[in-house]
């Protein structure tokens, strides 16, 4: 078992390993981790989130974002009923993430990993807003970003995430911010009704 | 994937079910002993269990099997394993499972599931125990076939003893158990792996500012005992001159009656011994965590004092309580390393300060010919009168806090305690995992009349195994953490804390087929106590206490630990009621 994984900034990897992620990899929409962020997400939504496999072929179903005021939570659940509009939209509020950090992560690709990380970030109240993974080489492992708020608390973050046996490394990507997962989930972007 | 899914059709000679294999693997890891209750999925293991050496304890709820277990480890230092079937046999090891993520305690949980092509239709006994268990194990496992469990078995067993301790849960369809393999080459077992050892500049720069220091103190965790390190601990005290506190987890690793050593601090520690920690200059943290009923309102936690961390866990580091210096790696290493680097040092006006304190503030009880079956004078008495290496378990509530503050434990792992969980009903089925790992000791349960009725049913395993286990019940008719609680806190509010009706423990044990006794105040209790200690095999031992004794000193939630609430405040209040 590896007793130590490098958690110092390092340079950045380039970004575009990431910006060129198949299509198939698993996008969360930033929503909030805990009940305390300003969010109508019921915990159990999240909660069937974290469960998601790492990077398989079926796409998230879109969460419904933070942008409460123009699209509260209350119109997006009617939306999925029958006779609603035929698209749903996104929206991120930059403001909300201006101080957020990027934490890259390389962990084991099997089932249950997403579930051990986004867990932890529920179960320790750290706020996570965005989650991207796609497998890496040959699907052994995957990178995954997240997207962090609270840079109080980000050491005992990394070091959590550092102690879990399927995160193999944790680096800093100074170089992407929340302007990188607003443009993976452009706003509005219309999306076929499931 | 293996297909065998019929364990009845002929089976080639090389090869094995995956039964077989876990067998064998759990073999290899040196496993004599495991808890546990078999159930529909397990069952293929229960078979395979049938032709080998392995002994199975059978408890009577999978709880009990889960804490056997952990008393096995919690003597041992090894990791122990429990058994479920799926479904409720996996829910009911849940709390035994979080217990021992809170404690560091290596355990190897093994559950069946239903068949793979079943998971996630609701099947019979089914339930997501993967995703029950991620929060609160080390790390877990859903096996997806038969090969994967020759790399995942030992794997286990390197987790959960590795580096801070703690419990890995291994989920096992049945379909896997069933399917075959031919095994031509046996992994190595798992086990403790090294650590990195802390570079000598820091231990260095601990040396140093140790020795500048004016008034050290040393807060010892259970890591302590996790590490083997209490000898270290004890010759860095004597070395150093700097009186010693424990939490809760770590009592035993010094002697009760070494005078540098100021007992347990925080909630219920002796006022000495918080004042004494107000008025460090530098305080070392060694395998603890800074739990909340050990630091008491973190800000005011050693208000004069630098703070230096040495632990296995990186993610302690600065977790509650930022270090001046932190030494992340083993506890038993690093302080042998420090002791090769550090003078004697003498510094008698601190070591008297200690001792003033420590003098000046005793616990308050009432004197032992007064009130012998006071729980301090009881802890005393018992403490004084069996050996060293007698194993005391405990419950959770105030005969817990009882046994932490007067009974002089000597040794390492002679405490066991749910100390992080706080889980009522640990203590009979942890003094009988105790027993099995510790053949030819007397093993206490420390219990209360609330506690002991959680795991009750677990009396049932300890007759059958007739081990030399004592069950004392401290019995004052009510859940009395929650009665203090409410009379200090809730404006005397006793909502549900007091039983409006009790069993007769001592015909309770009868009925279990135990021996059973009812001390009498009125006589000589302690003579009777102590008579029935005397003879050999299993005994419940119900002992009647005062409803209104509380446990004292107490810091209230959420305040400083110089706020202590003593005895003598309310003795005036007491004396109306």
């Amino acid at each position: 078992m590896p007793d130590f994984r490098s958690i110092a900034a390092v340079p950045a990897s380039p970004a575009d390993a990431i910006a060129a992620a198949p299509a198939d990899a698993t996008i969360l929409a930033p929503s909030a981790a805990r009940g305390d962020a300003p969010s109508t997400t019921p915990a159990s939504e999240s909660a069937a989130a974290t469960t998601s496999p790492v990077a398989t072929a079926t796409p998230v179903t879109p969460m419904p974002s933070r942008a409460a005021a123009a699209f509260p939570q209350r119109h997006l659940i009617h939306d999925t009923m029958p006779g609603a509009p035929e698209t749903k939209r996104h929206a991120i509020e930059d403001t909300a993430f201006a101080s957020a950090v990027v934490l890259e992560l390389r962990v084991r690709n099997h089932p249950g990993a997403m579930s051990h990380i986004t867990g932890l970030f529920a179960r320790r109240a750290f706020n996570l807003e965005g989650i991207v993974c796609v497998p890496v080489g040959d699907g052994a492992t995957s990178r995954m970003l997240l997207l962090v708020a609270g840079e109080s608390q980000l050491e005992q973050i990394e070091r959590q995430l550092a102690k879990l046996y399927d995160v193999l490394e944790v680096r800093h990507r100074p170089d992407l911010g929340a302007a990188f997962f607003a443009a993976l989930v452009p706003d509005p972007s219309p999306l076929p009704v499931v | 994937m293996g297909t065998g899914a019929n364990p009845h059709s002929p089976m080639k000679s090389s090869e094995l079910t995956g039964a077989q294999i876990l067998r064998i693997l759990l073999e290899r890891q040196g496993i004599a002993t495991l808890a546990g209750i078999p159930g529909g999925a397990i069952l293929p293991f229960y078979d395979a269990l049938h032709d080998g050496p392995i002994r199975h304890v059978l408890a009577r709820h999978e709880q009990g099997a889960g804490f056997i277990a952990q008393g096995m480890a919690r003597v041992t230092g090894r990791a122990a394993v429990c058994l479920a079937t799926s479904g409720p046999g996996a829910t009911n090891l849940v709390t035994a499972i979080a217990d021992a993520r809170l404690d560091s305690i290596p355990l190897v949980a093994i559950t069946a599931q239903v068949p793979q092509p079943l998971i996630g239709t609701d099947a019979f006994q089914e339930v997501d125990t993967y995703g029950l268990t991620v929060p609160i194990t080390k790390h877990n496992f859903l096996v997806r076939s038969v090969e994967e469990l020759l790399a995942t078995i030992p794997l286990a067993f390197t987790l959960a003893e590795s580096g801070r301790p703690g419990p890995v849960a291994v989920d096992i369809p049945k379909d896997v158990l069933n399917a075959r393999l031919a095994v031509d080459r046996w992994p190595a077992p798992g086990g403790r792996a090294a650590t990195l050892a802390v570079a000598v500049e820091r231990i260095d720069a601990l040396a140093r500012q140790l020795a500048a220091a004016h008034r050290p103190v040393l807060y010892l965790g259970g890591g302590v005992i996790a590490a083997g390190a209490a000898e270290s601990a004890l010759a860095l005290a004597h070395r150093l001159s700097a009186p010693v506190v424990s939490t809760l987890m770590a009592l035993g690793a010094i002697p009760a009656d070494d005078p540098l050593f100021m007992g347990m601090l925080g909630m219920h520690a002796a006022r000495g011994t918080n004042y004494l920690l107000d008025e460090a200059d530098l305080v070392l943290a060694v395998g603890a965590r800074f739990d909340d009923r050990a630091t008491g309102k973190v800000a005011a936690f050693c208000p004069r004092a630098a703070i230096a961390h040495i632990d296995i866990d990186p993610a302690e580091i600065g977790k509650i309580k930022q270090p001046f210096l932190s030494l992340v790696g083993d506890a038993a290493d690093i302080l042998r390393r420090l002791l090769d680097r550090l003078p004697a040092q003498s510094r008698p006006s601190w070591r008297a300060r200690a001792a003033a304190l420590r003098a000046a503030h005793p616990l308050v009880h009432p004197p032992a010919a007064e009130d012998p079956l006071h729980p301090i004078n009881l802890c005393r008495h018992l403490g004084a009168s069996l050996p060293d290496d007698t194993i005391v378990t405990t419950d959770v509530g105030q005969h817990q806090m009882w046994v932490a503050q007067a009974w002089p434990f000597r040794r390492p792992r002679t405490l066991l305690t749910s100390g992080g969980l706080g889980t009522m009903g640990f203590g009979l089925p942890a003094a009988i995992g105790a027993a099995l790992a510790a053949p030819g000791r007397r093993v206490l349960c420390v219990s209360g009349d609330g506690s002991i009725l959680m795991n009750i049913q677990e009396l049932a395993t300890l007759a059958e195994l007739d081990l030399p286990v004592a069950v004392l019940i401290f019995n004052n008719g009510h859940l009395g953490l929650v009665r203090q609680q409410q009379e200090l806190f809730y404006r005397q509010h006793y909502a549900a804390s007091r039983f409006q009706s009790a069993p007769d423990f001592a015909a309770l044990a009868r009925a279990f087929g135990l021996r059973g006794i009812r001390l009498d105040p009125s006589g000589d209790p302690l003579a009777e106590l102590d008579a029935a200690l005397a003879q050999p095999g299993p005994c419940v031992i119900d002992i009647p206490i005062h409803e209104t004794a509380n446990v004292y000193p107490m810091v209230p939630p959420g305040a400083a630990n110089h706020q202590m609430i003593a005895e003598s405040n309310l003795q005036p209040a007491a004396s109306h009621a």
